[in-house]
């Protein structure tokens, strides 16, 4: 894994900012990246110091006294459940956690819709306004149009790789395209590369043919 | 473990007699939440007394016309019964008792918002901002390097410029854009004033050291 979130992604994920698009980006990349979790675990400490900064407002004991009595009138469930939808089986082992509320069965048991002759995509329903969310399925060897988006596009490789213009990514690595940085992706020749992705603002593809697919992206 | 933790508890108890003791060191809320783990309604009250109006600001802090109020006092009381369920998954070895009050606050304030917003869907929010890192801990200590306290002694020396950017980003919960809006500077502004106080408070990891 080379390319990890610049640290202003991860600020913003530390300070809840980050609308849930992004955020998923990030927190999946992190379920498989150890010092970016310690790089966010260091950031959070600033929350936990203001917080304690922060002055406070009064407040009633009847607060105190109507939680309490709400924790009774709940069944003891002390011990939360720490079961994240586990997959059945061992069917995609590698899907990281923060995916697995949309992905709960395997990546094949989403609804992939081709866009291109390579490329299949599984939107997922976070509920962003900004940004949409999907699956990004390129078969081995293929390749996704030029294109270039309106606003900035986050991309987690999930499984196998891929390259454009700039580099090489495998699984884990994370990447930022930003508007007027037009990309073609190609999978590599040894196996399908999934991606995770948050895309704000419609994707343009800028090849004189393929303005035509646009809507399908969108 | 279990040794550990009593020892935590005992140096709690025999705290208990002396609030400003418990306000002095901070560290002494990590032991406390681990009396609430074991369901200490009395441990829990103190937390609460100390915590829930620091909570409140917390939860005015977010703008919302008319309902402000409504909605710190829902924060309040959605965070404290979380602390009161999920205080046994707190780690003192991996974060300081506000660094974790703080995540459930920052956590509650999205599913809140969401809610408010009507979003379709339902989106546990716990899960893209896990609470716990489950990852076993040869790395904790790195985690550990600078902690909670010494981020808050080392707090008061920022620009106040930088103290403003990190107020308006954690306690606001405002985005980088949304700051430069408000304060009419320019993004980048922003990101460089959070970046150097970050680099200030010593929380910067260079992420190539370890992988």
């Amino acid at each position: 894994m080379k390319h990890h979130p610049d640290y202003e992604w991860l600020e913003q994920y530390a300070a809840g900012s980050l609308s849930v698009g992004p955020a998923l980006c990030v927190a999946a990349h992190m379920a498989l990246c150890i010092a970016c979790r310690n790089q966010v675990a260091a950031m959070q400490r600033v929350g936990g110091a203001l917080l304690t900064e922060i002055g406070s407002m009064p407040i009633g004991d009847s607060v105190l006294q109507a939680i309490f009595a709400k924790i009774d009138s709940e069944p003891a469930a002390t011990v939360l459940p720490v079961i994240h939808n586990t997959v059945v089986g061992a069917v995609d082992s590698d899907i990281p956690t923060p995916l697995r509320q949309w992905v709960s069965r395997g990546y094949d048991r989403l609804t992939w819709s081709r866009a291109l002759p390579s490329l299949r995509i599984a939107a997922l329903d976070v509920g962003d306004e900004q940004y949409q969310v999907a699956l990004h399925r390129i078969g081995a060897g293929g390749s996704v149009a030029t294109h270039d988006h309106s606003g900035s596009e986050l991309t987690l490789v999930l499984r196998g790789s891929f390259s454009d213009e700039a580099g090489v990514y495998s699984s884990g690595d994370f990447l930022v395209r930003e508007p007027n940085q037009p990309h073609r992706p190609i999978a590599a020749q040894n196996g399908e590369c999934i991606c995770l992705a948050a895309v704000a603002g419609p994707v343009r593809f800028t090849g004189p043919l393929m303005r035509w697919v646009n809507p399908l992206l969108r | 473990m279990a040794v550990i933790e009593l020892a935590a508890v005992r140096k709690a108890k025999a705290m208990t007699g002396s609030q400003e003791a418990l306000t002095a060191d901070e560290d002494s809320w990590g032991p406390l939440l681990l009396q609430v783990a074991a369901q200490d309604r009395q441990a829990f009250a103190r937390l609460f007394h100390h915590f829930a109006p620091q909570l409140k600001a917390f939860g005015l802090s977010t703008v919302i016309p008319d309902r402000s109020g409504q909605f710190a006092d829902e924060l309040v009381q959605e965070v404290m019964i979380t602390i009161w369920r999920k205080a046994g998954s707190f780690d003192p070895a991996k974060a300081g008792a506000a660094t974790w009050i703080f995540a459930i606050a920052r956590n509650k304030r999205i599913d809140l918002l969401r809610k408010l917003n009507r979003h379709r869907g339902l989106v546990d929010i716990d899960d893209i901002w896990p609470l716990e890192d489950e990852s076993p801990g040869p790395l904790q200590t790195l985690q550990q390097h600078v902690t909670e306290e010494r981020v808050r002694e080392s707090l008061v020396s920022l620009p106040l410029a930088q103290r403003e950017a990190l107020q308006m980003a954690f306690i606001e919960g405002k985005s980088h854009s949304e700051i430069a809006a408000e304060l009419a500077l320019p993004l980048g502004t922003v990101k460089s004033r959070i970046r150097l106080a970050m680099q200030r408070l010593q929380l910067m990891i260079d992420r190539q050291d370890h992988l």
